[in-house]
């Protein structure tokens, strides 16, 4: 009787664990790039470098990670801000309302600044756009940064 | 006599430059659900880029599908990688027209219900669509907005047996553009 109680409390105590990791996993927030560090930190031309040499693979080594990335401030608008990047190339890098609050406080068209966001992608590197018949959107040369903050 | 062909002429010139106009913008915004109200299964994603040309009411956005943001990483990374297996498609694209684009005037400040006709591709799949929307027009912006419903099997988007219950066969997309005259 007591061995069967203690297997019931074990196997009670093992579902508890179990659960608790499937709940954790399963209510786990993804990663933002305004809560954590970067994983690399590029200088705008540099990115553009990056990607005009092989997109593709910058592409499968940074997709869905934070990277860091300075530059001039091209335009502040909707909560985005654009980083020059030279050659025809800007970052756009989205923010959530109230980080962006804190960019524009500190900030304006033309100042240097240093971001990070979670990599979502670029275009223009390969002119899909054009071969999705995009000829509006063209070939104009982007990255794309998503829950961005300042990377102090 | 010559002043006045000259005027017309530039006047001709200046509003068909005007007329082939853009308006584009990078900061639009996607939103989905596609969830049965088991569990939330929406997404946003705010760096939509749309384009419209109001002399051919010619209308196109792409949309990056890494670019949608969920509330937990579990479904972030089912969602690109199961059911739109993002490394392969990484974007969704529409093409299309406002098809009543006579009943829209760009130049006076108003809201102007549209009818949109187009091809929307998602993972990798074309279909046509057709759907309305409206375009506010306040000081020379354009606020499109639209929504879709689609049918994910159309797509080849597959669902898997055991969150049968909790994905929907259809998923509602909208999209919303601020837009401004590209520079």
């Amino acid at each position: 009787m007591k061995n069967i109680k203690k297997v019931l409390i074990y196997c009670l105590g093992l579902v508890a664990i179990a659960g608790s990791i499937i709940f954790y996993i399963a209510t786990k927030k993804p990663l933002t790039g305004s809560d954590n560090p970067a994983v690399i930190i590029l200088k705008a031309d540099e990115f553009n470098n990056e990607l005009v040499k092989n997109h593709k693979q910058f592409d499968s080594l940074y997709s869905n990670k934070n990277i860091g990335i300075s530059g001039l401030i091209k335009e502040l608008s909707d909560d985005h801000v654009f980083i020059n990047g030279g050659d025809e190339f800007s970052i756009n890098c989205s923010f959530d309302s109230s980080n962006f609050q804190a960019v524009i406080k500190s900030y304006k068209v033309g100042d240097s600044i240093n971001l990070k966001g979670i990599y979502s992608g670029s275009t223009g590197f390969d002119n899909q756009a054009s071969t999705d018949g995009l000829d509006m959107i063209g070939n104009e040369k982007s990255a794309e940064l998503k829950t961005c903050g300042l990377n102090r | 006599m010559k002043k006045i062909v000259s005027l017309l002429a530039v006047v001709f010139l200046l509003h068909s430059a005007w007329a082939q106009k853009i308006y584009s913008s990078k900061t639009g915004q996607a939103w989905f659900d596609a969830g049965t109200g088991m569990e939330d299964i929406t997404g946003t994603n705010k760096s939509v880029t749309c384009a419209f040309k109001p002399s051919t009411g010619d209308l196109q956005f792409l949309v990056k599908i890494k670019g949608f943001e969920f509330w937990s990483q579990l479904l972030q990374e089912h969602f690109n990688e199961n059911y739109m297996e993002s490394d392969k498609f990484p974007n969704s694209v529409f093409k299309g027209k406002v098809t009543n684009i006579d009943k829209v005037n760009v130049d006076k400040d108003g809201t102007y219900p549209v009818n949109v006709k187009g091809t929307l591709e998602i993972h990798g799949v074309k279909k046509d669509v057709e759907s309305n929307g409206t375009m506010k027009v306040v000081g020379g912006n354009i606020s499109a907005s639209s929504e879709f419903t689609v049918v994910l099997e159309d797509y080849k988007i597959a669902i898997p047996g055991v969150v049968k219950d909790k994905l929907s066969k259809t998923a509602k997309i909208k999209i919303n553009c601020t837009l401004s005259i590209a520079k």
